[in-house]
């Protein structure tokens, strides 16, 4: 297929991506594992628009940075407070890959929990480059039709180089 | 919540109706040797961990549990319900270890199922979550738990610690 051709097969697939319609039907149908999934996809293109969409009112968000050497550092934040911080750190960082390497989910009627362990790489500015090796936790409720965060957890060791 | 005791208080009855089912709640029945938070077995994995945590606090082995807590741990909570607000809770374990072992009342008939449980493991930490129901009577009245703990670990000095003990629940009385 010659690179305009393709450019056209893209060019439609995103716009039938995102035709209000369908997206409407896609959230409904989504289950608490997409939900998740969605959230990284939006994460690694600092989609801050999608990710607040996908928390329930008064979400909160824990966040564990472990260390090769020295203790873990944990913080507790309201979804605001975690927005603000991540957009400023995450604004110079270029992802090049984040990988899902495994996904499990437990549920109940009202209540889901989604862990993901996912390996991410990328660079900060021009020199620096780091990969991220954790587990992101979604522990979930129904909002309406949807599956929506009530608590995000973060579980990760970063190393640059 | 309502009040399950005419003889107690309802805020001490809230407070310890949340922590005991927590604590009776949350034990898994498979079977493993005894260990003390002195001897934990340098193989232990974190699902084991996890589940020593959860068995000692359906025991109400308070010694046992803080020996499975890091120095600096958390404790957090959602609380659902079929017709209000997710409702929201945070403690330092040390806050939540001494206000479960202050706040006692007795739970009788009680029985936990653990459903299935998960677990995701780096080199240097895990994540292990389990999904239980909990039913039983406080009072005259009876009760029903339905959650999903999730316990994050780390290692220390070469065995498993909680760092992070979150759950999800929805507790229904008749």
């Amino acid at each position: 297929m010659s690179k305009a051709a393709r450019s056209m097969v893209l060019a439609a697939s995103f716009a039938f991506l995102l035709a209000p319609g369908l997206a409407l039907a896609e959230e409904a149908k989504s289950g608490p594992t997409e939900v998740a999934h969605q959230f990284l996809r939006a994460f690694e293109k600092k989609d801050w628009a999608a990710l607040r969409a996908l928390f329930a009112p008064n979400a909160v968000v824990s966040t564990v940075n472990l260390a090769r050497e020295g203790g873990p550092t944990v913080a507790y934040l309201t979804v605001e407070q975690w927005f603000a911080q991540t957009e400023k750190e995450m604004a110079p960082v270029t992802f090049t890959a984040l990988k899902v390497l495994d996904t499990s989910v437990l549920s109940f009627d009202q209540g889901a929990t989604v862990s993901v362990r996912f390996r991410s790489s990328g660079k900060v500015g021009e020199k620096q480059s780091f990969t991220n090796n954790g587990i992101d936790t979604y522990s979930m409720t129904r909002v309406g039709d949807a599956w929506r965060i009530l608590r995000y957890g973060t579980f990760e060791l970063i190393d640059f180089r | 919540m309502r009040d399950m005791t005419p003889r107690v208080s309802p805020t001490l009855a809230v407070l310890a109706l949340a922590f005991l089912l927590r604590a009776l709640s949350a034990g898994p029945s498979e079977g493993y040797a005894a260990q003390t938070p002195a001897s934990p077995a340098a193989a232990e994995t974190p699902l084991a961990a996890a589940t020593r945590f959860a068995r000692a606090f359906e025991k109400q082995d308070f010694a046992v549990v803080r020996g499975l807590f890091t120095p600096d741990a958390m404790v957090s909570r959602v609380a659902l319900s079929r017709a209000g607000e997710p409702r929201f809770y945070r403690f330092s374990a040390k806050e939540w270890l001494d206000d479960a072992e202050r706040n006692h009342v007795y739970l009788k008939d009680v029985r936990l199922e653990v459903l299935d449980s998960s677990t995701e493991s780096l080199d240097e930490g895990a994540v292990v979550s389990m999904r239980y129901r909990f039913s039983g009577r406080a009072g005259n009245r009876s009760f029903v738990s339905e959650g999903i703990d999730t316990y994050s670990l780390i290692r220390v000095e070469g065995a498993w610690r909680v760092l992070l003990y979150f759950y999800i629940e929805r507790i229904e009385f008749s």
